[in-house]
């Protein structure tokens, strides 16, 4: 071995370390190469991206283009009933893609959609039409059929011209002006752009899936950046060099923010180019848009620097914190599901960027973006909300460094169990004793696998749930229960080996616990909605057409109500609880005490329902049914809850018809309003008190 | 003096972790630092290298104090931790010219270096691996070419041998001596009493956070009429409770 020669000394070093901007560019670079070889971050910066764009815009093109352009090019089958009428048949065969037909023109046929349409010709309309009179006509459709409902709009039209011809006939024979039966005649002229009409749909869309996808590019190199190297043993010979720890945390800072803008510059191209190549044809043919507005996509990345530069400084300043990679991302999710959540704000009706809402991060971030997409951006807000993201980009980065100075935070011994029990109570240095009891299930979703899952399914929902229930709103509550919401959580079941028991809290239920749901689920609704009514008629009231626009959708009464009880009861009391009383709720238990977990997963429920309107309503339908979930140990009762709730509200709406059931004023009742109190307090008590069913034998 | 250790004293929320700890590393000497798990051995090192801050007392490496002369104390100080910490994605290559560059080394001066310590720690086929992929003798030997990169005049090393086979503690004694022998301090910590026997020309024994006796080992089994270094340093513990 040749040790006699450990080379030449060098030159001491002294007074010629690098200091400054050296320094941050030497770490920048270092850190740059390390990231760009991090599996995890190359996974969710660019294979994400690529991948995940494609496969929802191909998605879409089938549920909804090819669907809708088949539909569209198929006759509909009218099955005419009674005499002839000769100038009815004429029009329908003129009509646009109408085969009339005698065959088959039975309610039954029509039940078996032999037919779509069943249209029923009085006996006396020639001697009606004779007498000025008015010819009844029945149209048979069937509410639950697509093709049907096609049909009905087609013949309606052609009814209408009939209509309008017999009239135009009826006043010459008069001798009386056509314009006697229209005295008014009212031309709409819409001034905004193809562009701006087009843009809304971006504009709802785009800000949130910036801001999370910057959110989630800065993520890990975050984490590695910072707790990474504390867990590794490198940070203390790093620190050990005669360099400033300012511009070492610049140098990790800039790394993150670029690692932010790639992801963000990345999910762009890719969204533009899966809706170039893809979904445009889809889209137009789905009446959602009529043409991709590109400058919009372009804007956003204008939007999307102070947004990258901002996100990286505040997670760079929490994952600081964490003394191994695991802890931080423990850390670190709850800060992505506080950042992601003010980003609703721009799907806010009415909430605009102004000098307040400038100065609110986040919330400003997705308004500017709104705003760019949209093409009308006030300058002065938006010059305030780059200043004050860059104010809040200089605390957070302060805050970073300061972690960096603290002994207590470098050298603190790593708990090593990784769950994160209490973290953030500890760093908050509030000492209490541990939250969650003993024997807290093995087998839970991480709070970070739940966080990922929420903020998958939320994105899903954004971008091709509501985008389908817009078009269809049964088939798009349908899909959104079962694939957006139940496959996502399934995969994570099987893809992390989780116990359907231990994550979901998929077991058996205590007979008392059953009892209970079903009491509370029973008179719930009741309660919640006027209580909500009471509160919510005062602070934010929901504008009275979208009220009466809501209530037509889900109580529309020609339509089947089992088909409603199963989209609007059954569905989400299975899909919805599995996601929140399922994974949320058990991955929250471990880490929180019984009364957060409840506060959280109602909070988040609220959000989930994207409307500020039911927001009220659907966090205390959360809150309670977590705390049952919580208190019964299994997931059952909280299903119940959920479909009788639902189920007693659709039953009720029908019964009272829309009108009614939008106006709470005729609902009020005080002898339903005590049976329902005490229903709903008993109910809660015996399921509260309940606890879990006794353990089975555990080789059972 | 190369390090200086006065009175050195660090608090931890329950308890002293180093109650009052004085000693001088000169040029050309190893001085081992022992004592059992606990006794405040990574303490002490962490506040001479400058991570950490004494409650009390100074710590000066190179006639520099950490504290106040920070810059210029840091740039003369060569230092690895107990673990090995290297960067896994990094080759060793990059890892080097990463401290180097930190260091303050330009480029030629850098690549020179590189070169020496490739050849003196036989680097030469770890180079361009993944530092992830390397066995912890090779991690280490990495660690103290690392460490080395800028030549510097003072060696603190916390439990350079811990975890290695006997050759590669063999090795790392080797680099030590080559070290001490070229007029560097060199200041480590091991609870090896076989191995400080062997390598260090003077020892501490800390325990409960105060230096219980220094000198050279031969002194102190002398002292202790003891046969070796363990049972020496048993006999103390014994005494002082």
């Amino acid at each position: 071995m040749e040790l006699r020669n450990l080379g030449e000394p060098v030159r001491s070093a002294e007074g010629s370390t690098p200091v400054g901007v050296r320094t941050v560019g030497i770490v920048y670079r270092k850190e740059l190469l390390e990231t760009l070889r991090d599996r995890r971050t190359l996974i969710v910066m660019v294979l994400l991206p690529l991948c995940l764009y494609p496969i929802v815009g191909i998605g879409i093109t089938r549920l909804i283009g090819a669907q809708e352009v088949r539909r569209e090019q198929r006759p509909s089958r009218v099955a005419l009933q009674g005499p002839v009428w000769t100038d009815l048949e004429r029009g329908l065969g003129r009509g646009h893609k109408i085969e009339v037909q005698r065959r088959q023109a039975t309610e039954d046929a029509l039940r078996r959609a032999r037919i779509d349409l069943l249209l029923v010709v009085p006996d006396d309309h020639g001697r009606t039409l004779e007498r000025n009179g008015t010819v009844k006509l029945k149209l048979l459709y069937d509410a639950t059929s697509d093709r049907s409902r096609l049909a009905l709009q087609r013949t309606r039209e052609v009814v209408r011209d009939l209509t309008r011809r017999l009239v135009r006939a009826r006043l010459q024979h008069n001798a009386l002006p056509p314009t006697l039966t229209r005295p008014i005649d009212a031309v709409s002229h819409q001034i905004a752009t193809g562009r701006a009409v087009d843009a809304q749909l971006m504009a709802r869309v785009l800000p949130m899936l910036v801001i999370l996808m910057v959110l989630l590019g800065a993520f890990y190199p975050a984490i590695d950046v910072t707790a990474g190297e504390k867990e590794r043993g490198t940070l203390e010979t790093l620190l050990a060099t005669p360099v400033n720890r300012i511009s070492l945390m610049a140098g990790k800072y800039l790394v993150v923010a670029t690692a932010a803008v790639i992801t963000g510059l990345l999910n762009l191209l890719s969204i533009g180019l899966t809706l170039k190549l893809g979904l445009a044809p889809a889209l137009k043919a789905a009446h959602v848009a009529s043409s991709i507005p590109w400058d919009a996509v372009a804007l956003t990345v204008v939007a999307m620097i102070p947004a990258a530069l901002f996100f990286a400084a505040a997670m760079i300043a929490v994952a600081s914190l964490g003394r191994s990679f695991k802890e931080a991302q423990n850390l670190l999710t709850p800060v992505l599901l506080v950042c992601q959540l003010p980003a609703l704000a721009a799907q806010i009706p009415g909430v605009e960027l102004n000098l307040v809402t400038a100065l609110v991060p986040v919330v400003n971030i997705a308004l500017l973006t709104r705003d760019l997409i949209a093409g009308r951006v006030l300058w002065i807000p938006a010059g305030v909300t780059l200043l004050s993201l860059l104010a809040y980009t200089a605390v957070a980065l302060k805050l970073a460094a300061r972690v960096f100075e603290s002994e207590r935070l470098l050298f603190a011994p790593d708990p090593g169990t990784g769950r994160g029990r209490g973290l953030w109570r500890r760093l908050l240095r509030r000492d209490r004793g541990a939250a969650a009891g003993p024997g807290a299930s093995h087998a839970a979703a991480s709070p970070s696998q739940a966080a990922a899952l929420l903020l998958a399914v939320m994105a899903l929902i954004l971008l091709v749930g509501q985008p389908l229930q817009a078009h269809q709103l049964m088939t798009g509550l349908l899909i959104t229960e079962w694939v957006l919401i139940l496959v996502p959580v399934l995969l994570l079941l099987r893809l992390a080996n989780l116990s359907p028991r231990g994550a979901l809290a998929l077991s058996r239920p205590s007979p008392t616990a059953v009892v209970g749901g079903v009491l509370a689920g029973l008179s719930a609704w009741y309660l919640v909605g006027l209580l909500v009514e009471l509160i919510q008629q005062r602070v934010m009231p929901m504008p009275p057409e979208m009220a009466r626009e809501y209530h037509r959708a889900l109580f529309a009464s020609d339509r089947n109500l089992l088909l409603d009880l199963f989209a609007l009861a059954i569905s989400p009391a299975i899909c919805e609880e599995l996601l929140f009383r399922g994974v949320l709720l058990q991955a929250t238990r471990s880490v929180m005490s019984v009364r957060s977990a409840v506060l959280l997963n109602g909070f988040l429920f609220g959000v989930f329902h994207i409307s500020p309107y039911r927001f009220l309503s659907t966090m205390l339908l959360g809150m309670v049914l977590a705390l049952i979930v919580l208190r019964a140990g299994s997931i059952v009762p909280g299903m119940l809850f959920h479909m009788l709730n639902n189920a007693s509200a659709i039953v009720a709406g029908k019964l009272l018809g829309e009108e009614e059931a939008a106006s709470s004023e005729a609902a009020l009742s005080w002898p339903l309003l005590s049976a329902a109190t005490v229903l709903f307090v008993v109910g809660m008590t015996l399921a509260i008190r309940a606890g879990p069913s006794a353990p089975r034998d555990p080789a059972g | 003096m190369s390090i200086v250790a006065h009175d050195l004293r660090k608090h931890f929320t329950h308890r002293p972790a180093v109650d009052g700890v004085s000693f001088e590393v000169r040029d050309g000497e190893i001085y081992g630092l022992l004592g059992p798990n606990g006794a405040g051995k990574t303490t002490t090192l962490r506040m001479l290298a400058g991570l950490m801050r004494p409650d009390s007392g100074r710590a000066l490496v190179a006639g520099h104090d950490m504290h106040r002369e920070q810059r210029q104390a840091k740039a003369a100080l060569g230092f690895t931790t107990g673990t090995t910490g290297l960067y896994e994605r990094l080759s060793p290559t990059e890892v080097l010219a990463y401290f180097g560059r930190l260091y303050g080394l330009d480029e030629q001066l850098l690549s020179r270096r590189i070169e020496e310590l490739t050849r003196v720690l036989g680097l030469g086929s770890l180079l361009h691996r993944r530092c992830g992929s390397l066995s912890t003798g090779e991690r280490q030997r990495v660690s103290l070419a690392r460490a080395l990169i800028h030549d510097p005049a003072v060696l603190i090393l916390d439990e350079p041998t811990a975890g290695l086979d006997v050759l590669a503690s063999r090795f790392v004694a080797g680099v030590v001596r080559e070290a001490r022998d070229r007029g560097k301090a060199v200041l480590l910590s091991t609870h090896y009493m076989a191995e400080a026997e062997l390598l260090c020309d003077r020892v501490g024994l800390l325990h409960q956070g105060r230096l219980l006796w220094e000198g050279s080992p031969d002194e102190l089994k002398q002292q202790q009429q003891a046969r070796s270094l363990e049972e020496a340093f048993l006999q103390l513990i014994s005494v002082g409770a």
